[in-house]
């Protein structure tokens, strides 16, 4: 028998008990996480598994690819009209919460376990960062929902924050090695990383788009091949050159997931796929490495950084990065509860160990330590959390599964599920009812396992399941018809609106209106609503100009297509 | 001032006789009686479209323009009970016509908040339906009268 033959055995027991775990987790509502690492652990030395193994190398070789394909994977899906809607408050948290949060820790290290600043800032760093999607597996298991830019800005928080702390960990052991000395370095490694990665992950991405739709492959199964390609150049030009590879590996996904690409469900389910491999592989290899008995000498230091992170540093990092931008004190708390941690800070934990930095065994533990008490504590009772501060929302639907357009061109639509509630603004109105916007078609309705065709009279009812073909450009329109009665949203029909093209000149505007826009009169009404809002567009975008009010009703890509002109209060 | 005041009997037709949205915005600026003028008023209101529809949605169209043609705010109704196809956000036939054209210096400024209120007028269903009812400019005033605006 070959050793591989037993490895194969041992990887595919391990993968089906962390299949397994997850199962559980979702009915325990536990991040999976923890019941991975728990697998590993019992696998291990001191569990019921007996496997020996301390090969830092390995478990770091592996953490890092996993991740690589993780952040890829994140950034696939992230939406990026969500990504816009919380970009500002997102980032700030990713870069100065970090910061302020690693700063907060530090300093309590260094006062309370008495640790040379460096070393306090290595484990601070270690630590920074935080893990959200754990939180939604728990969320979905449930079927509960937080309002939307809250789940988006922890998603895309979590996202973009490990590149930071990565960063941050990287640097306190190149000052520990006495490669770089604190000072002017610093900022150079900084923004070296930061916009090598960036700027690498982007040009990486751009050039798959292109090359992607125009390559005509003859078998489907070479086009996710080709994503993970890219994704895995993005990260390792990025890191050859200097750069963050994490950085660039999650701006490629995130740059390539707004792109229209061949095959894109198929392409999506393959990522996420690999995303959940890497989870489990990563996860059971992390618990294997750490020993029981070990974690329990490191609880005390381990217990006190959980607690200062949970308590004081992400609390007053939180407060300061959102308060800003002018968020409630009940999603302050809510955010600064969903700062869980997960793989990254045990990843980075074996960097020193692979370094073989004094103390990085005992620092290993305690990082590990930390992590499982904010895993279990915080994943476990934040869906407590946002009922209790009335962050909950009902089970709403979003928008359904996207069925695929099978072609080996790029086509210009999409099949989108909308299932039906009471109390949808769809259910119990007919087809030919529906203020669906131009060039949208219902393709079918599903009842009771039974296909319904549409016609202008089929009534739809609670239940159903609509299938609708159409453009991406009018999703969002879409999106509402069959979306939830009563806040009080635009229609896509409100009849108070006069439609404009964004193309549409200001003089023009002016000659037809009689109003006066302080700003040239050939730009256009995209140019002057982009440079007043400061910022990319969105639809639902509003901009007063008295007497009139404008909102961005369409966009495609960048441009803003179509443009509501409203008049303030018509008195006569 | 209430809406009924800028309508006048002879600017109101129930029934119009045009197949297209080209032909109705003619027929409604005929109504205006700005004799050769017409060509004017109907290139500025074409020009108008092309920015985006009038065709607000559910069945109303409001095209409107600002022109020397005219001295004063002129509002003209028009009806097609059939339906238009007006490119409409809604891409819906346009049943109910709202033609607005006013002078560019106009004294009192009332083109805006009239267009407004046309625009709002026509939101309410219920109003939508009274006016498919209408059989006389007399019904149309009442209509106006029973809306309060």
């Amino acid at each position: 028998m070959f050793l591989v033959d037993r490895l194969i055995l041992l990887a595919a027991v391990l993968l089906i008990l962390g299949i397994a775990s997850s199962k559980l987790s979702a009915r325990m509502g536990l991040p999976v996480l923890v019941l991975f690492l728990v697998v590993g652990m019992l696998a291990g030395e001191e569990g019921i598994g007996g496997i020996v193994f301390d090969n830092y190398a390995l478990a770091h070789g592996v953490g890092t690819v996993a991740l690589a394909l993780i952040l890829f994977d994140g950034g696939l899906r992230t939406d990026l009209g969500q990504f816009r809607s919380v970009m500002a408050p997102a980032l700030t948290l990713a870069s100065v919460g970090v910061v302020l949060t690693a700063a907060i820790v530090a300093i309590s290290a260094m006062a309370v376990l008495d640790l040379p600043w460096i070393a306090a800032f290595l484990l601070a760093s270690i630590v920074s960062s935080t893990d959200a999607a754990a939180v939604f597996a728990v969320f979905r298991a449930k079927g509960m929902r937080v309002k939307e830019r809250l789940a988006a800005l922890l998603e895309v928080e979590s996202g973009s924050n490990d590149p930071m702390a990565i960063f941050l960990t990287i640097l306190c052991i190149q000052i520990l090695m006495g490669v770089l000395e604190p000072g002017a370095d610093v900022l150079t490694f900084f923004l070296r990383q930061a916009v090598l990665g960036g700027l690498i992950g982007w040009l990486v991405a751009r050039g798959t788009a292109i090359v992607i739709n125009r390559i005509g492959l003859d078998s489907a199964g070479l086009y996710p091949v080709l994503t993970s390609a890219s994704g895995l150049l993005a990260f390792g030009a990025a890191a050859v050159a200097g750069g963050s590879g994490f950085l660039s590996v999650y701006v490629a996904g995130i740059v390539l997931g707004s792109r229209r690409l061949p095959f894109r469900q198929a392409v999506f389910m393959f990522h996420d796929g690999l995303a959940w491999l890497s989870q489990i592989l990563m996860f059971t290899l992390l618990g294997l490495l750490s020993l029981p008995s070990r974690l329990v000498a490191a609880s005390q230091p381990a217990l006190l950084v959980a607690g200062v992170l949970v308590f004081l540093a992400r609390p007053v990092a939180v407060a300061a990065c959102m308060l800003p931008f002018r968020f409630s004190a009940r999603e302050v708390a809510f955010v600064a509860w969903g700062g869980l941690k997960g793989s990254v800070p045990i990843i980075l934990a074996t960097y020193p160990l692979l370094r073989g930095l004094e103390g990085a065994a005992g620092l290993f533990d305690v990082v590990f330590f930390a992590v499982l008490v904010s895993a279990v504590t915080q994943g476990w009772t934040l869906p407590y959390a946002a009922r209790v501060l009335g962050l909950q929302e009902g089970g709403v639907p979003h928008s359904g599964v996207t069925l695929e357009i099978t072609s080996l061109q790029d086509v210009d639509g999409d099949i989108v599920e909308y299932p039906i509630m009471e109390g949808s603004r769809a259910s119990g109105l007919r087809v030919r009812d529906l203020a669906l916007p131009d060039g949208v078609v219902i393709a079918m309705i599903v009842r009771d396992k039974q296909v319904i065709p549409p016609r202008g009279s089929t009534k739809i009812l609670p239940g159903d399941d609509v299938f609708v073909l159409l453009r991406p450009a009018v999703r969002a329109l879409v999106e509402h018809v069959f979306g939830p009665v009563g806040e009080e949203l635009w229609l896509p029909v409100t009849a108070v609106e006069f439609p404009l093209r964004g193309t549409t000149r200001l003089g023009e505007v002016e000659e037809f209106y009689g109003i006066h826009i302080d700003a040239p009169a050939d730009q256009t009404l995209d140019q002057y609503l982009c440079a007043r809002l400061g910022r990319p567009p969105a639809v639902g975008d509003r901009l007063a100009s008295p007497p009139v009010t404008f909102t961005i009703r369409d966009l495609s890509d960048d441009r803003i297509e179509t443009v509501g002109l409203e008049i303030q209060s018509p008195d006569i | 001032m209430k809406l009924v005041e800028f309508f006048a009997q002879n600017e109101i037709d129930l029934d119009l006789k045009a197949e297209t949205k080209e032909e109705a915005l003619r027929e409604m600026v005929d109504l205006l009686g700005v004799g050769e003028k017409s060509e004017e008023l109907y290139g500025l209101l074409k020009k108008r479209e092309n920015l985006g529809s009038t065709g607000i949605g559910k069945g109303v169209a409001i095209p409107h323009c600002r022109s020397l043609v005219v001295d004063r705010l002129r509002v003209v109704y028009g009806r097609k009970e059939k339906g238009l196809s007006f490119g409409a956000v809604d891409d819906k036939p346009v049943h109910h016509l709202f033609l607005i054209v006013a002078p560019p210096v106009e004294i009192s400024n009332q083109y805006l908040p009239v267009l407004g209120k046309i625009a709002q007028f026509c939101k309410n269903p219920k109003n939508l339906s009274r006016l498919d009812e209408v059989q006389s400019a007399a019904d149309f005033f009442k209509v106006l009268e029973q809306a309060d605006v």
